[in-house]
């Protein structure tokens, strides 16, 4: 998105690499076993704001993970299918999730403040990088 | 290990270890005395996949490692009908647990397999959301909550990051549970731990009021303080060994907010998981998998009768615990009344069976509220002990 402006959301980057791509965006916790299916990478948690979205390619900005710990298996096997998301940014670090995303080699981002993730409207185009633990959100 | 003097495995699992303490911002990485390890399911993708994919030939674990609950009972797999399938699958992953030098508990309750092999304040790795509660309540060893992945990686290199549990300071009561109820069957701490992880969410609860728990009651409520909760430790005053008394469980601090327990709360899980009254068919126990002393229990309520015709009784506990039962006749007194004891395995893993088990009474909360997304087509009863016996006998809810 050369030449378009964007704003800088400052994290801490846990696994490196650099992503753009759309963004799905919530304040709320993510539960990856049981909540979203591990074949089609669909949140399928009832009444959950991304009930219904595909974290498959997407830069997956949530408050935290909830829940199982089996979170990892789900990002194991949904990257092995190639349904993996791009990235994932989350305001507390949950260890199944970030356990997940080093095996898998996912670029992350934590201890974003939740003040920003609010600002960020869902489906926003986002680039994160996950050595410096910035987010460049072109919405302005 | 770093520099991958013990192989390449080994060098990148520390690799990742050190990469997930840095992020969770560890300062250093722990020796464990032991851990416990899942991947053993044929059900949750994932499991298999990372095993099967992870795992290289001659790698053995660095400590003593035990394994979680299997999809299939490995002796009695034929009459579950399970398809050949999953029994292959099992079989495999069972084998690569042999070569790693895992021992073959697989258990939900591998506290009961290991002696006193893990004691107060030990540092270990613990899968199994329930286990890891009671590995840090009722024995006071220290473990966050381990997925399957990063549990065999950690006993494979015999560490984990210093961060979570491991930390006296998060180890502190939060939460004061005042509980105000009578609480007599193992039913009970399931409904009581159900209530209070719904309602305080991931805290370190501290209860007061509780009488004298059993063991398979502390079990019970360990197992659904993680289930709704994702709770990994609890106290219990004058019950739990960082609580011998209130001030101690506080670490010296005032709670940060009270709740009440009453009979009621109590009640509510049971209405809530079970509406109604009906035929019942299938009886199930063991979740958390039986001790010796709930098998005794099941013996006394069964000896001498016949459960109903029709009627299925399915007890679940680990084969270790099965053999010492075996030997005390306990078994047989079960098993001639009509029930089955299972090994291995539980309901919810039970997988590829050709008939899915029906109208299910369960005295685990979570059997009943896990049931419905693992056997969608079937209802189920959750109730007292005595009250899923009592159906054993009569087929019916009422």
């Amino acid at each position: 998105m050369e030449g378009k402006s964007y704003r800088i959301i400052k994290g801490r980057g846990v696994f490196p690499g650099i992503v753009e791509a759309e963004a799905l965006v919530t304040t709320e916790s993510i539960s990856l076993l049981g909540g979203v299916n591990q074949e089609t990478s669909e949140v399928i948690e009832l009444n959950h704001p991304l009930s219904g979205e595909y974290i498959s390619g997407k830069v997956l900005m949530v408050y935290s993970g909830r829940g199982s710990v089996g979170s990892t298996s789900t990002l194991y096997y949904l990257k092995k299918i190639g349904k993996n998301p791009a990235a994932l940014v989350m305001v507390i670090p949950d260890p199944p999730v970030v356990f997940g995303a080093i095996l898998t080699e996912i670029p992350t981002i934590v201890d974003v403040s939740i003040d920003d993730l609010k600002t960020i409207k869902n489906h926003s185009r986002v680039k994160i990088n996950g050595e410096t633990g910035e987010i460049f959100v072109y919405d302005v | 290990m770093l520099d991958g003097e013990d192989g390449s495995l080994i060098q990148k699992a520390i690799k990742l270890m050190v990469k997930f303490g840095e992020a969770m911002k560890a300062e250093r990485l722990l020796p464990i005395k032991y851990a416990h390890v899942s991947l053993t399911s044929t059900n949750i993708r994932g499991e298999y996949e990372f095993l099967t994919d992870f795992v290289t030939d001659n790698v053995k674990v660095k400590v003593p490692t035990t394994c979680q609950t299997l999809s299939i009972d490995r002796e009695r797999w034929q009459e579950l009908g399970i398809s050949e399938d999953v029994v292959n699958k099992a079989f495999e992953i069972v084998k690569i647990f042999e070569k790693l030098g895992i021992r073959p508990t697989f258990t939900c309750t591998p506290y009961y397999t290991i002696n006193n092999l893990v004691e107060f304040g030990d540092h270990i790795a613990s899968c199994e959301s329930s286990a890891v509660t009671y590995f840090n309540s009722v024995i006071g060893a220290r473990t966050n909550r381990e997925s399957g992945q990063s549990g065999l990686i950690s006993a494979l290199v015999g560490r984990t990051p210093e961060f979570g549990f491991h930390l006296k300071e998060n180890r502190k009561g939060r939460i004061l549970i005042d509980v105000r109820a009578n609480l007599e069957d193992d039913a009970d701490y399931s409904s009581l731990g159900f209530q209070v992880g719904k309602k305080i969410g991931p805290e370190v609860p501290v209860f007061v009021g509780l009488k004298n728990p059993n063991d398979a009651e502390l079990k019970a409520l360990s197992n659904s303080l993680a289930l709704t909760g994702g709770i990994a430790l609890f106290h219990a005053v004058d019950i739990t060994p960082e609580a011998k008394t209130l001030n101690d469980a506080f670490q010296g601090d005032k709670p940060e907010d009270k709740l009440i327990i009453t009979q009621n709360d109590i009640e509510n899980t049971y209405n809530e998981l079970t509406t109604g009254s009906g035929e019942v068919r299938t009886i199930v126990a063991g979740c958390p998998h039986l001790n010796l002393f709930e098998l005794e229990e099941f013996a006394k309520m069964l000896e001498g009768k016949k459960i109903k015709e029709g009627v299925k009784v399915w007890l679940f506990t680990a084969a270790f615990v099965y053999e010492v039962a075996k030997t005390k006749g306990i078994i047989d007194k079960i098993e001639s009344a009509g029930a089955r004891v299972y090994r291995d395995t539980c309901l919810l893993l039970l997988d590829g069976m050709k008939k899915k088990p029906e109208l299910v009474a369960t005295n685990a909360a979570k059997q009943a509220y896990y049931g419905k997304s693992f056997i969608p087509d079937t209802y189920f009863y959750f109730g007292k002990t005595r009250k899923i016996i009592k159906a054993a006998f009569t087929g019916r809810w009422e």
